[in-house]
C-alpha cells in the first residue's frame, strides 16, 4: 500500500520549518451589516476582491441568470459600457452561485482599486440590471446549461446532492434549460432585490493597502448601499447520510462518475484538524489509501480523491472518482472497502506522521498568493471567523496525534453513513457480461 | 495616469533583471530569483524535449516518458518521488508540451533542498525497466481514455487542427498518443530517449521564492554537478513552407452537446519577428478577449455560446518555436451556421485591418493583457516555469516576465499588419459537430 522506505542517508535532511506567516490583516463591520476583510500583501501590483451575497434558497434559475447578468460587458454604468469601465481599472468582475451564495470574484490594478470598488458599488445599487436582457439573452444562458448538464461531473454531484439532502435547497440541481426559459425579466429583478444588500454579505479586499484605510474607502464607497440580505438562513442538514444513492443514467458512458459525500464537522470545530489529517489517509493526497488501492492497485480510474466541502449549513467530506463504466460494482465496492478499511486497519503511525507534515506544509502553499488569501478570507468571514484562524489551524494541525486521527476517521469513515450519486452507463456491466 | 500604472509593476518588474544565472560543468544551466514576499519556494527542471521530439510510430512517448520520471531514480524507490514532497506539504506535477517538457514542485522553503536532490537523482539515472514502463503505459492509456475518448470534444481544437494544419508528422500529431503506440513502447526505447534528450545540457533548473541564492547555489552544485556532461542532439526540424489555407476538416463526436468551430492561421516565428508575433497576441485579445470585437456580435447577438482567442496553436504564448498558429474556437448555438460565424469573424478582422483599432481600444486590452500577466506571476511555480522555459525556447529567461513591456510597445499599425495576415485564404477551419 506504502512505496518502501528510502535508503536511509542518501535523501537531505529538511531545514527548519519555517514558523506560519500571516499578512497584516483587519476585520471590520460597517453600519450597513457588511463585514470587510482587509488584507495587506505585495507581491504583485494587483488587488483581489470577493463578495459574498447569501443566497441560499433563491429560485435557481433566477440566482444563475442574476450571477450571469450581473457583469454584463454591454450594460451601462453612467452611460459607459461596463466592460470598458472595467478595462480602464485593469479589471475583470464574475459572479457565480452555488448553493449558499452569489460571489463576486474580481481582481484589478493596486493604483485603481478606488474607481474599482466604485464600479462595483454602481452595479450593486443599480436598479436597471436586468431591463436591458432579451430572450436571446435567457436561450444563451439555457445553452450553457444544457452543456453543463453534458458533464458527468455535474450529473453525478447532482445525483448525490438529491440522495443525500432530498427536498432540502442544498437537494436540489442546477436549473435546466426549460426552467431558465421560463424564468422572467421580473423575477430576476425581484431576485435582485432580495439578494444584492450588503447586511449578511462578506467583503474580502487583498492587495497593498493599509487595513485601516480600505475600510474607511469601502464604508464611503458603499455609503449608499443598504438594506439586509433575505436568505442569510439555511434549513438544518441531517448529522450523517443514510446510505442513499441515486443514479443519473447515460448510455454509451466510457467513463462513470461516481460522488459519494459523509457528513463532518466544520472548521471551527475542535476536532476538524485531526479530520483533517484523516482525510489526507483517506483520499486527501496522492499518497492517500484510495489512490494507492484503487488506481495503483487495481487500475480502476486515473483519478480518486477526498476533499472537504464547506457550506453554512454544515461541511462535508467528497469522494470523487470517474471508473471505467464496465467496473461500476467493483469501483463502488473499493470505495465501501477502503472507508471500512480507515477503522479495520487502524491509521499506522507512519501514515499519521506523512499525512500530518504534509497537512502542515501544505497549508503554508495554500496562503501564498493574492488569490488564494482573498478566497480564504471570505471563507473564513462566512464561518464567523478571521484570516488569524489559519495561524490557529497550523498550530492545530502540528498537534494532531495518532489517536485522535484514528478517533476522527473511526467516527466519522462509516460506509453507512455515506450519500452516493452516480452518471455514467447503468447498463454497461449487464451489456458485457 | 497610463503610465503610473504600469510603473506600480515594481515588485513583477524586477523579475526581467533579477535572475542570477550560471552554466555548471555538465553544461546544466540554473536561474535563481529570490521572491521574499512569497512564503514558498519554487523548484522548476525544463528539459528542451517535448511531443515534436517524437518520431513517426512513437506518438505519446514524449509524455510516457515524463509519467516514468516519477517511477523512482538510482536512489529513490517508484512513487519515492511524490512521496517525499508530499511529506513536506508540497506539490509537484510534470507536463509535456510541444518543445519542452516541465517538472515542477513548490515546497515550503525547508524543503528546497530535498527537491533539488530529488530532480538531480532521476537526470543523473531514472529507472528505466520494464515494471515501471508497463505500470505507465497503463496510466498514460487511461488518461488517453478518459481525456480524449471519454470526454466531450476531446483535444478540441488543437490537436485536430494541427493534423489539418501540418505536413511534417513532428507538427501534425498528437502528442497525446495513440493507444496502439503507447502499447509499443520499449525500454530500449526509453532509454535512447533519455540518452539523446535528458542531458544536464539540455535542461534548465530555476529555483524561486523565498530563498538563498547561496544555499541554492551550493546544493546544485552538490547534487547535480557529479552528473556527468553528455551530447545533446540536435533540436528537433520543425520548419515546413506556410502553405496557406487547408481548408476545412469536418469531425463527429457524438459526445459533443453542440457544434464547435476552430479557426487556425499560422503566426510570425517570434524568434525571427517578435514585433509581429507579439501584435498577433494582443491581437488574439483583441478580438476574443472580454471586451474582445468578436463578443458583442458573436456572443450578446447569440450566435455563440463560448469563445476564446490565442496564439495558443501548439503551447501556451511564447513557450513554443516556430511553428505555431493562432486559434479562434467558437462553441456555436443550435441552428447556427458554422459559415455565418466565419462571416462575422472575417468582417470584424477585416475592419482592424483596414482601419486598426483607436488608442482607447489598444489601451484597454494591453491593460487587460497585463494584467492577466501579472496575475500569474504571484505563482512562484509559474514564475520558474516561465523563466526555465524562456531559456529553453528563446534562449532569454527574462523575456516571458518582459511580456507586459513587449506588450506596450505594440502600436495601432502593428494590430493592422497583425489582422490583414488573417485572410480566409490562409486560414485553416475545422468543425466538430455531434
Amino acid at each position: 500500500m506504502t512505496t518502501p522506505p528510502v535508503a536511509s542517508g542518501t535523501i537531505p535532511p529538511l531545514g527548519p520549518l519555517q514558523p506560519p506567516r500571516l499578512p497584516e490583516h483587519a476585520s471590520y463591520r460597517l453600519a450597513s451589516g457588511l463585514t470587510i476583510s482587509a488584507v495587506r500583501q505585495a507581491v504583485t501590483p494587483m488587488t483581489h476582491i470577493r463578495l459574498r451575497l447569501p443566497s441560499t434558497g433563491v429560485p435557481v434559475a433566477a440566482g444563475l441568470l442574476l450571477a450571469q447578468w450581473m457583469f454584463r460587458p454591454d450594460r451601462l454604468v453612467d452611460g459607459v459600457p461596463f466592460a470598458e469601465r472595467a478595462a480602464d481599472c485593469g479589471a475583470r468582475f464574475a459572479a457565480t452561485v452555488d448553493v449558499d451564495n452569489i460571489q463576486v470574484t474580481a481582481h484589478c490594478l493596486d493604483s485603481r482599486l478606488r474607481d474599482t470598488l466604485q464600479l462595483l458599488a454602481a452595479v450593486l445599487v443599480d436598479p436597471t440590471l436586468v431591463t436591458t436582457a432579451t430572450e436571446q439573452d435567457l436561450a444563451g444562458v439555457a445553452h450553457m446549461s444544457r452543456i453543463a448538464k453534458s458533464r458527468p461531473g455535474l450529473l453525478s454531484l447532482e445525483a448525490l446532492n438529491a440522495a443525500a439532502y432530498g427536498t432540502h435547497p442544498y437537494g436540489l440541481p442546477s436549473p435546466d434549460a426549460a426552467q431558465i426559459m421560463a424564468t422572467t425579466i421580473d423575477d430576476v429583478e425581484a431576485l435582485r432585490e432580495t439578494t444584492l444588500r450588503p447586511g449578511g454579505a462578506s467583503l474580502a479586499v487583498v492587495g497593498d493597502h493599509d487595513p485601516a484605510l480600505l475600510a474607511k474607502l469601502v464604508d464611503s464607497t458603499f455609503s449608499d448601499w443598504s438594506g439586509a440580505s433575505e436568505h442569510v438562513g439555511v434549513p438544518s442538514v441531517p448529522d450523517a447520510f443514510t446510505d442513499a444513492l441515486r443514479w443519473h443514467h447515460i448510455p454509451g458512458a466510457v467513463r462513470t462518475s461516481i460522488r459519494m459525500a459523509l457528513r463532518v464537522p466544520r472548521r471551527t470545530s475542535n476536532s476538524y484538524a485531526a479530520l483533517k489529517v484523516a482525510n489526507l489517509i483517506l483520499g486527501g493526497y496522492f499518497s492517500s489509501r484510495l489512490n494507492a488501492e484503487l488506481r495503483e492497485l487495481r487500475g480502476l480510474c486515473y483519478s480518486v480523491r477526498s476533499a472537504f466541502a464547506h457550506t453554512r449549513a454544515g461541511a462535508v467530506i467528497l469522494i470523487s472518482a470517474e471508473v471505467d463504466s464496465q467496473r461500476i460494482t467493483e469501483g463502488l465496492s473499493a470505495l465501501r472497502e477502503v472507508l471500512s478499511d480507515m477503522n479495520d486497519s487502524p491509521i499506522t503511525p507512519e501514515e499519521h506522521a506523512h499525512a500530518r507534515r504534509y497537512a502542515v506544509g501544505a497549508q503554508q502553499l495554500a496562503q501564498a498568493t493574492h488569490a488564494e488569501l482573498s478566497d480564504w478570507a471570505v471563507e473564513l468571514a462566512q464561518e464567523g471567523a478571521d484570516l488569524g484562524w489559519l495561524r490557529h489551524h497550523a498550530l492545530d494541525l502540528a498537534d494532531v496525534d495518532l489517536a485522535a486521527a484514528r478517533e476522527a476517521a473511526e467516527r466519522y469513515f462509516v460506509p453507512m453513513h455515506t450519500a452516493t450519486g452516480i452518471a455514467g452507463d447503468r447498463e454497461a456491466e449487464t451489456d458485457n457480461g | 495616469m497610463f503610465t503610473t500604472v504600469v510603473g506600480d509593476a515594481k515588485q513583477v518588474g524586477a523579475h526581467t533583471s533579477a535572475w542570477i544565472q550560471r552554466t555548471l560543468g555538465n553544461g546544466l544551466r540554473t536561474l535563481i530569483l529570490p521572491m521574499p514576499s512569497v512564503p514558498v519556494a519554487a523548484v522548476a527542471v525544463v528539459y528542451g524535449v517535448g511531443m515534436r521530439s517524437e518520431p513517426p510510430g512513437r506518438a505519446g512517448f514524449a509524455h510516457l516518458f515524463e509519467h516514468l520520471m516519477f517511477e523512482g531514480s538510482r536512489h529513490v524507490p517508484s512513487g519515492g518521488h511524490g512521496r517525499l514532497i508530499q511529506e513536506v506539504g508540497g506539490v509537484f506535477n510534470g507536463t509535456t508540451h510541444a518543445d519542452r517538457t516541465v517538472f515542477h514542485q513548490v515546497v515550503p522553503t525547508h524543503g528546497v533542498e530535498r527537491a533539488l536532490f530529488l530532480e538531480a537523482d532521476r537526470m543523473a539515472a531514472p529507472a528505466l525497466n520494464a515494471d515501471n514502463l508497463e505500470r505507465q503505459q497503463a496510466v498514460v492509456r487511461e488518461e488517453i481514455t478518459s481525456k480524449v475518448h471519454g470526454h466531450p470534444f476531446g483535444g478540441f481544437p488543437q490537436a485536430q487542427l494541427r493534423d489539418a494544419m501540418f505536413d511534417r508528422f513532428a507538427n501534425a500529431h498528437d502528442g497525446m498518443g495513440t493507444l496502439a503506440d503507447v502499447k509499443a513502447a520499449t525500454v530500449t526505447q526509453a532509454r535512447d530517449f533519455f540518452d539523446e534528450f535528458y542531458s544536464p545540457g539540455n535542461a534548465v533548473l530555476a529555483v524561486v521564492g523565498d530563498i538563498e541564492p547561496d544555499d541554492v547555489d551550493q546544493w546544485s552544485d552538490h547534487y547535480f554537478g557529479p552528473i556527468p556532461a553528455r551530447p545533446t542532439s540536435p533540436s528537433p526540424v520543425l520548419d515546413e513552407p506556410d502553405l496557406g489555407s487547408r481548408g476545412r476538416a469536418d469531425i463527429t463526436d457524438t459526445r459533443a452537446p453542440c457544434t464547435a468551430l476552430a479557426i487556425g492561421w499560422r503566426v510570425p516565428d517570434p524568434h525571427a519577428d517578435l514585433r509581429g508575433h507579439i501584435a498577433h497576441i494582443v491581437l488574439a485579445e483583441m478580438l476574443g478577449g472580454e471586451m474582445g470585437r468578436l463578443m458583442s456580435p458573436l456572443m450578446a447577438n447569440g450566435l455563440v455560446s463560448g469563445l476564446t482567442a490565442g496564439v495558443s496553436l501548439t503551447d501556451q504564448e511564447l513557450t513554443a518555436f516556430d511553428p505555431t498558429g493562432m486559434v479562434v474556437t467558437a462553441y456555436l448555438m443550435p441552428g447556427v451556421e458554422p459559415d455565418h460565424v466565419l462571416e462575422v469573424v472575417h468582417r470584424e478582422i477585416e475592419q482592424l485591418a483596414g482601419s486598426g483599432p483607436s488608442d482607447a481600444e489598444l489601451s484597454r486590452t494591453k491593460m487587460l493583457r497585463r494584467t492577466r500577466h501579472y496575475d500569474q506571476a504571484g505563482h512562484a511555480g509559474h514564475v520558474a516555469i516561465a523563466a526555465a522555459t524562456g531559456l529553453i525556447v528563446h534562449d532569454d529567461p527574462a523575456l516571458p516576465g518582459a511580456l507586459p513591456d513587449l506588450i506596450d510597445a505594440v502600436t495601432t499599425e502593428d494590430i493592422a499588419d497583425a489582422a490583414a495576415t488573417l485572410t480566409p485564404e490562409r486560414q485553416t477551419t475545422c468543425v466538430l459537430a455531434p
